[in-house]
């Protein structure tokens, strides 16, 4: 078989490959004289990936495999996009100068955390400022931000619930604090009615625009590519003489798979909703995972025991695929070396 | 049951025939209506294949290239019997209503 003809070849599913690949390029020369032409091989490539995405049949366990299969995909799909949109991400400031911007220089800071990100900040205002009220410390922070540059929103004050409805509750204070933006970077500067309690700032990159894309390309890619391997599975199952234990070691994969695949949609859907640019990354919801597929002792928790989760359903699918595998029924592959 | 599925079993019902032969056979059964390519051809065999409706009769080498007969199973042959039946009940029905009609079309007139 010429190189071309395996190159046009590619664009059919392996088993149609293996048992007519020959057959195929015989068929065609002998329609064509020898000469088939453009359109006869565009025709040829159309029909190959038309042949890829067909299903066997509309036998309900063909159905199931690839609607599970598109299901898995996309999660997966969403897990990679979001993990290659998460390094177009604008990388965090230094935390100490930040903190100096902040909080001014005559803070005593009592945390200075940078993590991939997010950034964590609590301290003390200096002497002068630590006698003004816990509202005039804020509107210090809030001024001196301003002139700075930054894009500043109005100070808010969080009262307690329960005051609100008319109670009194002595264990919960009242707050004040604000968002701002400079740049990449957008922080929230909160500070409690308690002069014991210091000013608490998170910083978090701001969500670039092509974060969403990626995920959603991903998505799709994953859902394209579940389809087609759910259909691959789906022959297999239909035409395999070891079905029932493919089965039972496909379903042990998928029972690994509801929870994570369950995690990654819903951290769609709340990345999709979250508004403030504070920017939740899909896969960081693969660290929610329930007891005993997470390691409580790890914080913040860890994306790990789901990516271990998913891995060990998908090599379990993979399994089964290859309990699936066997011969036609009938034996036939091509003789004729190619 | 498809069309070209149809087609295809009616082509090998009388004897076994290869790729080619079918696309041809399948040509003329339809007076041209259904023009089978190579790749929906394989693809629509590789399924009655595993569907036990048809198996491999022969294979031929010419040229070094492979030429593969296929022929109906008994069990293609019960099918595309079943599907005749099937289709020439429908056909029956068909021309019987239209006669109807054409008999309330004339009354009418």
């Amino acid at each position: 078989m010429t190189m071309i003809n395996r190159v046009f070849l590619a664009a059919y599913p392996a088993r149609i490959r293996r048992a007519h690949g020959a057959e195929l390029v015989t068929t065609l020369a002998e329609m064509t004289g020898d000469r088939p032409s453009r359109a006869d091989r565009v025709w040829l490539v159309l029909d190959g990936l038309r042949e890829r995405f067909q299903l066997p049949g509309r036998q309900p366990l063909s159905v199931l495999a690839v609607a599970l299969a598109v299901v898995v995909g996309g999660a997966v799909g969403l897990a990679a996009g979001s993990l290659a949109g998460e390094q177009t991400y604008p990388s965090l400031p230094a935390a100490a100068p930040l903190a100096e911007q902040i909080l001014g220089p005559d803070a005593r800071l009592a945390n200075l955390q940078r993590e991939r990100s997010q950034l964590t900040i609590t301290g003390h205002l200096g002497t002068a400022a630590g006698s003004a009220t816990h509202e005039q410390q804020v509107k210090a922070i809030h001024e001196r931000l301003a002139a700075a540059g930054w894009e500043v929103a109005p100070i808010e004050h969080a009262r307690p619930a329960g005051r609100a409805a008319g109670r009194e509750d002595p264990g919960v204070l009242d707050q004040w604090g604000f968002r701002a933006q400079s740049g990449e970077l957008q922080i929230s500067v909160w500070k409690y009615a308690d002069p014991s309690q210091p000013v608490e700032v998170l910083g978090y990159p701001v969500r670039p625009a092509t974060y969403l894309p990626l995920v959603f390309g991903g998505l799709l890619v994953g859902l394209v590519a579940g389809w087609l391997i759910g259909v691959a599975m789906a022959h297999r199952l239909e035409s395999s003489r070891h079905r029932l234990p493919a089965v039972v070691v496909a379903a042990v994969g998928v029972a690994f798979l509801v929870v994570p695949t369950g995690r990654l949609y819903q951290g769609l859907i709340l990345s999709s909703r979250s508004t403030d640019g504070t920017g939740l990354l899909v896969h960081d919801s693969l660290a929610w995972m329930p007891w005993p597929l997470r390691d409580p002792t790890v914080f913040p928790d860890s994306i790990a025991p789901g990516v271990r989760t998913l891995l060990i359903g998908l090599a379990l699918a993979a399994l089964a695929a290859a309990v699936a595998h066997r011969a036609r029924p009938d034996g036939i592959e091509n003789p004729i070396p190619s | 049951m498809q069309e070209a599925t149809f087609l295809i079993l009616t082509a090998l019902a009388a004897q076994p025939r290869h790729g080619y032969g079918i696309i041809q056979s399948v040509e003329a059964l339809s007076e041209g209506d259904v023009k089978l390519r190579p790749g929906t051809l394989y693809g629509a065999l590789d399924r009655l294949v595993n569907q036990g409706l048809i198996t491999v009769e022969r294979e031929e080498a010419i040229k070094g290239r492979l030429r593969r007969y296929y022929q109906l199973s008994q069990r293609g042959t019960t099918t595309l019997a079943e599907q005749t039946e099937r289709l020439s009940r429908q056909a029956a029905a068909a021309r019987g209503q239209l006669g109807i009609r054409a008999q309330l079309s004339g009354g009418a007139a």
